[in-house]
């Protein structure tokens, strides 16, 4: 394989999710691929974690996914950066999504620091109104300055952290969550790629 | 609405049916906020959007520190100095060299650079767990066990930074400031505030 990744899931059902990406273990919960998209279906509340492995990615990167359905109030649909699973049973990534866990639904967006499984939410933002599904979470990763877009690569940044001394390396992927009491959680079209060094020149 | 900056401690909340840190007192609030956490030492600096009375709420608790707008100004004398060295002591954030005159930007500065050598050393060992644990600022670096201090010399090489003061009979706060000195020039920008 060879990047730019651009996924559109149409293909035979997969349960879990397999093939060209790797389930974030030591917690994360599994999605599956169905109905030629990811579904996030779980019995309790929890996050569902994965990267592309079919590629090696630069530290600079990007990813993005579609949301069509949010998993009622506590869902959210996002990316994760520098995702790795070095330690066997250990996550270390970036999550970055959509929707605010807990709070509004269709509202919000945050940049969570999962370091050997602990989580550290670094940005929360509870304004951001994403409207009607689908639409495009994107985020991306520059130096250590980590933004999260609504709408593609051009949309407007809702969140920022800048994690100077954080995560350095690792690969993007899917992510999802889903309250036990809400509908499934659904995305679709996973896209991601490393940042051109001219643009992450420019952005720095 | 405007953004605040704090220092308050982090907190382990369940969300989602799992554990996970963030700042104290803020996320209840319902606004947006921002962090840069003491690595993994349960301290931070938190950026939030709050009106006049969520800031007071937050002001008044008593492990805040709630940072003026003018991050030029001064500190000044009693009771907030010393209780804004107390603080920060309680945090494993070196305090003495704080006087009345020093500003409330040097003061972020020396947490953000401290902030920063403790992720390093924990992103590159894989340690996400409290390094100071049992331990004050009066403490040795020698009280750390070896592979810590070890950790800790490398991160901050790998930062670009001397480490004449990381040795054994130095207190903890005598390396740490070590480390501050060094990053006076160095700011952050958080919740769109620059220090």
């Amino acid at each position: 394989m060879s990047l730019p990744v651009n996924d559109t899931f149409t293909r035979a059902d997969e349960n879990p999710l397999a093939g060209n990406y790797t389930h974030i273990v030591g917690g994360s919960a599994t999605l599956n691929l169905a109905s030629n998209g990811l579904v996030c279906a779980l019995t309790a509340d929890s996050e569902a974690a994965y990267y592309w492995n079919a590629d090696t990615f630069a530290n600079d990167q990007w990813g993005s996914i579609d949301a069509i359905v949010f998993g009622g109030s506590g869902g959210s649909v996002g990316v994760n950066l520098r995702a790795d699973n070095t330690g066997g049973s250990v996550r270390t990534h970036y999550i970055c999504h959509g929707g605010n866990i807990d709070a509004t639904f269709l509202k919000g967006s945050a940049i969570i620091r999962r370091l050997a499984g602990v989580k550290t939410t670094l940005t929360s933002e509870a304004v951001t109104d994403w409207g009607t599904p689908p639409f495009t979470v994107y985020a991306e990763i520059n130096g250590q300055l980590i933004n999260v877009r609504q709408g593609g690569a051009s949309g407007t940044i809702v969140s920022t952290a800048n994690d100077i001394g954080g995560i350095a390396s690792g690969n993007v992927g899917p992510y999802g969550t889903v309250k036990a009491s809400g509908a499934d959680t659904f995305m679709d079209n996973f896209n991601a790629n490393n940042i051109p060094f001219v643009v992450a020149w420019l952005k720095a | 609405m405007a953004w605040k900056l704090y220092t308050v401690p982090i907190i382990s909340v369940v969300r989602m049916g799992e554990a996970g840190r963030e700042p104290k007192y803020v996320p209840d609030l319902g606004v947006s906020w921002a962090m840069i956490d003491y690595g993994y030492q349960p301290t931070c600096i938190v950026a939030a959007d709050v009106d006049a009375s969520q800031d007071n709420t937050i002001a008044g608790k008593p492990d805040a520190i709630p940072i003026p707008d003018d991050l030029s100004g001064q500190v000044g004398g009693n009771p907030v100095l010393s209780g804004i060295k107390s603080k920060l002591a309680a945090s494993m954030t070196p305090e003495t060299w704080i006087v009345a005159t020093t500003t409330y930007q040097q003061i972020l500065r020396m947490i953000n650079a401290i902030s920063i050598l403790l992720l390093r050393y924990a992103v590159m060992n894989s340690d996400a767990t409290a390094p100071f644990t049992s331990l004050t600022l009066d403490s040795l670096f020698s009280a750390m066990p070896v592979a810590k201090r070890t950790g800790f010399i490398n991160a901050a090489q790998n930062m670009g930074l001397s480490t004449t003061a990381f040795v054994g009979t130095n207190t903890l706060r005598v390396v740490l400031q070590s480390v501050g000195d060094q990053m006076t020039n160095v700011g952050r920008t958080l919740g769109g505030t620059t220090f």
